[in-house]
């Protein structure tokens, strides 16, 4: 065989580091904006668009998808290539590839502040963005697989079996998770209700941590490392076992998102046990990231790409370890909605995933561009300001998390709360969530270091577009060489490689979710719950657009602390029209479940005006708007319609005379308010009606005192 | 290459492994009281004894071994590593055996024959810690669902809770039974003491004058320094109006968040405001309310809230919580 010139392109490598760059400061800019925003909620500058429940999925979004999304194209975009002696094979899809994604980008960042949101965690943008969205996946793994069987070299090096699972379980996940029905052009609901539909989203919702922001990392950690530092790959034996037991097993650990829900018990079980067997095929990735580093230790301490690679792997690790004991039931029962989980999942992101970037931009740009970095010092100085950002960070909202909740659980002895007042709890973690801004900030300060650094490095070289190599291509006969190790045999075999993953990540997914939707017993029904009035219906659509679910969940778990603080806890029958579900993750703010007639309509009038004349001390924005905006029914019959098909049973003659409903329930309400509330300017159609219909309605129908005798 | 190690290894996560399978019956009293059995503890430790005597004694064996052999000048014949572990401490050696990784001098010797890129791989055997640590992960897995789903001796959500409502009430009868916090609308009476008082205005001050202003003059909702009561002026209506609230009005009920101590004081305190000119007084609402002279219980007003009957115990006003 002849030896091949050819040439890599490192133009789309060098936009979608640019791309990272940016939107990386742009995604963490929100975020500090956001937990500003908790400390001083004046700072919602009482402006729709601007309020911490829209911004927040903003944030979400920017740093998952557009940061460390944009990073792994580069990465895979330099490393695939070179790993398998071709340049990538369509230049037209990697040129579609870039800008369709950066398009989806620029998609998000007007949509989710207008309040277009689906309202699933990571998931929130409405169905032509996730069309958009699978149409740009696809073309990358078209390129990737079109790359892959074009190459020269004929085995595939672990890094690209982490690309394909990759590859494969996104494209599954998004799909599922974004099954809706469309109502309008930018409004949709969920096929999947309730406890069903919680899930299948944090099915999701965990598998793009696992399959986002885990495996195509790691697969990036299996080049960069081990060219940074010039040191062979600790254990291949290692990378097969770890690759094939995390793809495994991460796709069943989902329902730890859901411990002491609604969620079948035999569900939330699966997630803990499968946790904590993620814990070492996890920690395989860290073991031999860091163990490739033997021998190079003395390397470490001069250069700021090894130091940053050495936390990041080190933040994975500890994160990795943390998820599984977060898993537990009576670890979760402390954790799961405080600032715990947040300070979790920042120990990931802002450790594993930035630094790891970081760790590749300092080592890929001065490549591209030929030079050197322009300052070793300054890349060493955003080091330690971005670690002691993340400590900032994580430290206090690990205090506060557990502050928050010992305080939700502390009775008197006479079995009264002694934090009745939920807002008590949240005023004594102010000063953490400053603290943690704090920390946000300097790691945003770091970033701009990065910047500087980045600028005066590409200045100071000359960009390499396109870089030769040259390599013999293999020919079409393979004689086997006497004891080859079993697993090179699917490694020359891409395509079975691909399906084999998929199977695995399918096991998981099928065993979970086929069972939830099926078997009736998981779902007892309750005859007391009734669809909600096409009235609360709008509501709930403008508690979705606010992002209300950002800081309330709507599930009071089966603990004494809760029920004597909200009322009973939730069944999972009590969700069964709710397209989509709202439990939420997180109790900035209290539990919503049982709100409904807990308060007259003029508390939550005045509390959603102002929550300060009701709260003392709330850091709840304001909503003015609710008061202004005339509540549109354009969509309306199309929303009770979409419901129909959902299978909700709303008669014909109530969505033909929906608006009779409509209007009578919102002249019944506004009427109650002129009672209770003097001087009011209230009209029958403002939003804020709708919204208090919703709001009363929350966990009524359980209140019934026949729901023990219809649940069984 | 199955070494004396992994036997050790074997045997200690076999036990470990025993030991857990335990772990379902522990709640159980039959071996909550074997554990509590000083001769259990007994037999466990001779067990190990015995075992570390005999992992002492191979060691031994071995190490005589490998004098003998150095003696006869063969020195060759053990591995080379296995030599060089021999020189180190307990504690590198165990190290170094859970590790069982090839130094880096001798890497070379498993540095697999391809490379991708430039990137060589080597062939180090999986870290015994990192396998057996995945091997008791999965055993708790098994126990765990065992535990939960088959044996059923672990609490699904819905018992755990159950048995949480059953210790608060058993918590909180023998604290009613020494406590005297069982003021309600039936039997409260009006506060005196300024200490007291002022408590109650504290509790006013966090959460009434939001609504209620912070002189009292009403804001939100009605004046209460003036003798105009819309759900009666009593002590025992204001209790009962603080505690139960007027939903329908906007007033809230404040049983959940307050106690029946606080709940008094704060009464007591709105009452104490009597006559007291506020800056931005709000109209009058209601009816003109009297209190009637020198009956210190008080009869109950027209329109005051039916109350259950009351316990009647001693009244400790004074007591806190």
């Amino acid at each position: 065989m002849q030896r091949e010139t050819f040439y890599y392109n490192n133009r789309w490598v060098r936009n979608f580091m640019v791309a990272t760059i940016i939107w990386g400061v742009i995604a963490l800019l929100v975020g500090v904006t956001i937990a500003l925003q908790l400390v001083f909620p004046e700072l919602n500058l009482d402006t729709s668009w601007f309020t911490f429940g829209r911004l927040r999925a903003l944030h979400t979004n920017g740093a998952i998808f557009a940061f460390v999304g944009n990073s792994i194209f580069a990465g895979v975009y330099y490393s695939l290539p070179r790993l398998l002696k071709t340049p990538m094979a369509s230049e037209f899809l990697s040129k579609l590839h870039f800008w369709g994604w950066q398009l989806i980008i620029v998609a998000a960042v007007i949509t989710l502040p207008l309040g277009i949101s689906s309202s699933k965690e990571y998931a929130e943008l409405e169905w032509p963005i996730d069309i958009a969205i699978a149409v740009i996946w696809l073309s990358f793994g078209i390129n990737m697989f079109w790359t892959i069987l074009k190459r020269r070299e004929r085995h595939l090096y672990v890094a690209i079996w982490f690309y394909i699972a990759t590859f494969v379980t996104v494209t599954l996940l998004h799909v599922v998770n974004n099954l809706e029905l469309p109502v309008s052009f930018l409004k949709s609901y969920s096929v999947f209700a309730g406890v069903q539909d919680a899930l299948v989203q944090w099915w999701y919702g965990h598998n793009a941590v696992a399959f986002f922001l885990t495996t195509p990392v790691l697969g990036l950690m299996y080049y960069f490392v081990p060219k940074a530092a010039n040191r062979p790959v600790y254990s291949y034996r290692l990378s097969i076992i770890h690759f094939w037991a995390l793809i495994f097993i991460y796709i069943w650990a989902g329902p730890h998102h859901l411990l002491y829900t609604a969620l079948p018990d035999w569900a939330q079980s699966l997630g803990t046990v499968f946790s904590i067997m993620l814990i070492f095929p996890s920690w395989g990735g860290m073991i031999n990231g860091l163990l490739t580093l033997r021998g190079a230790w003395d390397k470490v301490r001069e250069s700021a790409v090894l130091k940053f690679f050495v936390v990041a792997i080190t933040a994975y690790g500890m994160a990795t370890l943390e998820g599984p004991l977060l898993s537990l039931k009576n670890i979760n029962a402390i954790a799961h909605y405080t600032d715990w989980i947040p300070a979790h999942v920042h120990i990931g992101t802002l450790g594993w995933n930035g630094f790891m970037i970081f760790g590749i931009t300092y080592w890929l740009l001065p490549k591209l561009y030929r030079t050197s970095l322009y300052s070793q010092k300054l890349a060493n100085a955003h080091f330690w300001i971005a670690t002691l950002g993340i400590i900032f960070w994580a430290l206090p909202m690990y205090v506060a998390g557990f502050t928050q909740s010992l305080m939700w659980k502390e009775f008197n002895p006479d079995g009264t709360l002694v934090y009745g007042n939920f807002l008590e709890t949240v005023t004594q973690i102010i000063p953490m969530y400053a603290l943690r801004a704090l920390g946000g900030t300097l790691y945003v300060v770091g970033m701009v270091l990065m910047v500087v650094n980045v600028l005066r490095t590409v200045s100071s070289g000359k960009f390499l577009a396109n870089e030769e190599d040259s390599a013999v291509p293999f020919g079409r006969v393979f004689n086997k060489p006497k004891g080859e190790y079993w697993h090179r045999w699917i490694e020359r075999r891409p395509i079975q490689l691909m399906v084999l993953s998929l199977v695995l990540v399918l096991i998981g997914g099928i065993m979970e979710i086929v069972p939830t939707m099926m078997v009736e017993s998981n779902i007892p029904t309750i005859k007391s719950v009734k669809p909600y009035t096409v009235l609360e219906l709008e509501g709930r659509d403008i508690y979705i657009r606010e992002g209300c679910n950002a800081c309330h969940s709507q599930m009071v778990r089966p603990f004494r602390s809760e029920t004597a603080r909200y009322g009973e806890y939730s069944k999972a029958g009590e969700f069964v029209y709710d397209h989509p579900f709202l439990w939420g993750s997180k109790r900035t703010g209290p539990d919503l479940h049982r709100v409904g007639g807990k308060y007259p309509h003029s508390w939550h009038y005045n509390h959603m005006l102002e929550p300060e004349s009701m709260s003392p001390g709330s850091i709840m924005p304001a909503y003015p708007w609710l008061f202004e905006r005339t509540l549109s029914t354009k969509h309306t019959k199309e929303k009770l319609k979409a419901m129909v098909t959902l299978g909700v049973p709303y008669e014909e003659e109530y969505v033909d005379n929906y608006e009779f409903y409509l209007e009578q329930q919102q002249k019944a309400i506004a009427e109650e308010l002129r009672e209770q509330i003097e001087d009011i300017q209230v009209k029958s159609d403002d939003e804020i009606i709708a919204l208090i219909a919703y709001l009363q309605r929350l966990g009524v129908d359980i209140k019934a005192k026949d729901t023990e005798l219809a649940e069984k | 290459m199955k070494t004396k190690k992994d036997t050790y290894l074997v045997g200690f996560v076999l036990l470990l492994m025993l030991g857990a399978l335990l772990v379902p019956y522990v709640e159980q009293q039959a071996a909550a009281d074997l554990l509590a059995n000083p001769v259990t503890w007994i037999v466990v430790l001779v067990i190990f004894f015995i075992l570390l005597s005999i992992a002492a004694v191979t060691e031994a064996l071995n190490s005589i071994k490998y004098f003998v052999l150095r003696r006869e000048g063969r020195l060759h014949e053990l591995p080379q590593e296995e030599a060089e572990t021999l020189q180190d401490d307990f504690f590198t050696r165990l190290w170094k055996r859970m590790q069982d990784a090839k130094p880096i001098e001798r890497e070379s010797e498993i540095e697999l024959d391809h490379e991708y890129d430039g990137i060589r791989e080597l062939d180090n055997n999986l870290p015994p810690w990192w396998l057996w640590g995945f091997y008791i992960s999965i055993a708790f897995a098994v126990i765990y669902i065992f535990r939960f789903h088959i044996l059923g001796t672990a609490p699904l959500s819905a018992e755990e809770y159950q048995e949480q409502l059953v210790q608060a009430e058993i918590q909180k009868a023998e604290y009613l039974k020494n406590a005297a916090n069982l003021v309600d609308e039936s039997n409260v009476v009006m506060l005196e003491d300024e200490a007291l008082l002022a408590e109650g205005g504290k509790i006013f001050a966090k959460n009434c004058a939001v609504c209620h202003a912070a002189d009292g003059g009403g804001g939100v909702g009605p004046n209460l320094t003036d003798i105009y009561w819309i759900h009666g002026g009593d002590i025992k209506d204001v209790f009962a109006t603080v505690k139960y609230g007027v939903p329908a009005k906007g007033m809230i009920p404040w049983k959940d968040q307050l106690n029946p101590s606080e709940m008094q004081k704060v009464s007591s305190y709105i009452l104490s405001l009597q006559g007291t000119s506020p800056a931005n007084p709000k109209e009058a609402q209601g009816d003109a309310y009297e209190a009637p002279a020198e009956e210190e219980a008080g009869t109950l007003s027209a329109d005051s809230l039916t109350a259950e009957p009351a316990d009647t115990t001693t009244i400790d006003t004074t007591e806190e919580k």
